[in-house]
């Protein structure tokens, strides 16, 4: 996807190399171990998906959608895995489950936990911090 | 589409710098997105190394846990 606070250190993407190396470095500098997918220039997969900056899909085995949420909560997604390992576990019993529609208002800081705007603006640069401010300042009290 | 305008596409998607327009409006886009139940779109993906995923070469065989992030 793209950078959603480009700053002087990472700017907006321009070529595909720029973009591969930005994965690199945020595969290092966050630890990930998962393994990593870079999307095209034009975001094909991430616009096709909503758009949101870090919003996460659970897809179940058939292919469907189990789970989609706006922000990646990682309390909300142990959960939702739990519940998807009991519907495995229940029907390798033989065991009847049906799934159950849900639509839900998930609550979380805006103001994340462990320092972690700062840390993401401050690799980006000064410029994410003054176009952010620029455009919550009115709306802080 | 022409290389105008996936060019134009990759500037405006790829914008310059954070701004009101940006941070208001895609809440509504992934709403309407897939939902709950329906297929979820396949695609093609490379890791930075340049091996090929593809989604749906996981159906019938493991759950796939999707999150969207980026380094800004």
């Amino acid at each position: 996807m793209r950078e959603p606070h480009p700053g002087e250190n990472y700017p907006a993407h321009r070529n595909r190399q720029q973009k591969l190396q930005y994965a690199r470095d945020c595969r290092k500098q966050d630890g990930i171990e998962n393994p990593l997918l870079v999307d095209d220039l034009e975001g094909t997969v991430h616009r096709r998906y909503g758009s949101m900056p870090n919003m996460i899909y659970l897809i179940d085995k058939l292919g469907r959608v189990a789970y989609k949420a706006m922000w990646t909560d990682h309390e909300e997604i142990a959960a939702v895995l739990v519940n998807l390992a009991l519907a495995d576990r229940l029907q390798a019993e033989g065991v009847r489950v049906k799934p159950s529609y849900t639509e839900r208002i998930n609550y979380i800081p805006a103001e994340y936990a462990g320092g972690l705007r700062e840390k993401v603006f401050g690799r980006a640069g000064g410029q994410a911090w003054s176009d952010y401010n620029a455009v919550f300042a009115t709306q802080r009290k | 589409m022409t290389k105008a305008e996936i060019q134009s596409t990759v500037d405006e998607y790829n914008y310059p710098a954070f701004t009101r327009s940006e941070s208001a409006g895609k809440s509504e886009e992934f709403k309407n997105s897939v939902r709950a139940g329906e297929a979820a779109p396949d695609f093609e993906l490379s890791t930075p190394e340049g091996k090929r995923v593809r989604l749906s070469s996981f159906r019938g065989k493991k759950h796939v846990l999707l999150e969207f992030g980026s380094i800004t």
